[in-house]
């Protein structure tokens, strides 16, 4: 069955390439949390966005309104890497964000990522297609 | 990704790490049981609450909400048992080769997964009948069983079709699903997925 969405990730352009604190997270992680992130982005790409669930997804309110988080343990920590769809197939992972205590960390996870989908919903060349394959 | 193939060579590459690669293919079980689970039990034909799954299975309702939760994966194999008989299924498992797997976890449950429960009027009917051309047969040899299955699935195909990708005669088995199938008018590449299972046979 081919993928059914998509993922994108924000990132800086600079004279190197792409800069993203988001691929660095995963590319600085752990075996565990590389393999975890792999199994989940393959796991959603695979689903229409209404089966999204909550268990895997979640969508944020209050000051973090407007954006979604993805949701699974890896060494022991809630990776929450934070984003939101650009389309019906596409989602924008913007910021990579774990929760300790019910808390972002780091605690301005949502402002950041806030303003980054502010900027990639204005310049499109800020978001990039995902380093992963999933197939 | 070559066409047919139902994985890249990045997508392989990722997992060439022995760690990554046991760690992936255990959160992929864990997330497609719970996947899984809530697909069979939200079932137009069973639309249960995990409250009516657990007093099926023996369990109260957060512990069906716990199964459900792809995080979780501390189910035991009885809770399996007891899921699968509430839902009146089988369970099947297997180690299979990691180009089989690949080709297996494409499919993920959702809510086109339909899984009737033991028909026992059905299975008579099709044992007189012999082949139902509802289902499409699959090879058994090789080990590449699996692989072909999933790829057979996504195909609704006459036995004679079938004859011409697989190029031997039909096995009297047949796989008794009907997720997911498409017309194959429709779904083109599946005919490849079948020939690189059946590649994988040879």
């Amino acid at each position: 069955m081919p993928l059914i969405s998509s993922f994108s990730y924000y990132g800086e352009m600079s004279a190197e390439g792409v800069t993203s604190d988001v691929r660095e997270n995963y590319e600085n992680g752990s075996s565990r949390l590389k393999a975890r992130t792999l199994s989940r982005l393959k796991i959603l790409a695979g689903l229409p966005r209404a089966e999204w669930h909550e268990g895997y997804f979640k969508k944020l309110s209050g000051t973090c309104e407007g954006l979604w988080e993805i949701r699974f343990e890896a060494d022991n920590v809630q990776q929450r890497p934070l984003g939101f769809h650009l389309s019906a197939t596409e989602f924008v992972i913007l910021f990579w964000a774990r929760e300790k205590g019910n808390k972002f960390a780091p605690k301005k996870a949502c402002e950041i990522a806030l303003k980054r989908k502010a900027e990639v919903l204005k310049n499109g060349n800020l978001k990039h297609a995902l380093w992963l394959a999933l197939e | 990704m070559p066409y047919g193939s139902p994985w890249s060579e990045q997508f392989v590459r990722q997992l060439s790490d022995k760690e990554v690669r046991s760690e992936f293919a255990a959160d992929q079980i864990r997330a497609r049981i719970a996947l899984l689970i809530r697909s069979l039990r939200e079932q137009s034909d069973r639309n249960w609450t995990q409250a009516e799954l657990g007093e099926r299975a023996g369990k109260p309702q957060n512990v069906i909400s716990r199964f459900e939760d792809p995080n979780y994966g501390k189910m035991s194999l009885q809770s399996l048992f007891d899921l699968a008989a509430a839902f009146d299924l089988p369970v099947w498992i297997d180690m299979p080769k990691w180009e089989e797997w690949f080709a297996l976890i494409n499919d993920v449950p959702n809510q086109g997964t339909q899984r009737a429960g033991f028909d026992l009027d059905k299975l008579i009917e099709q044992a007189r009948e012999g082949f139902p051309s509802e289902y499409a047969p699959i090879p058994t040899s090789g080990g590449a069983a699996s692989a072909a299955a999933e790829a057979v699935r996504n195909m609704v195909m006459a036995p004679t079709q079938m004859d011409q990708i697989f190029g031997a005669p039909l096995n009297a088995n047949a796989y008794p699903t009907n997720s997911n199938r498409l017309p194959l008018e429709k779904n083109d590449s599946a005919i490849g997925s079948a020939v690189c299972a059946r590649n994988v046979a040879a």
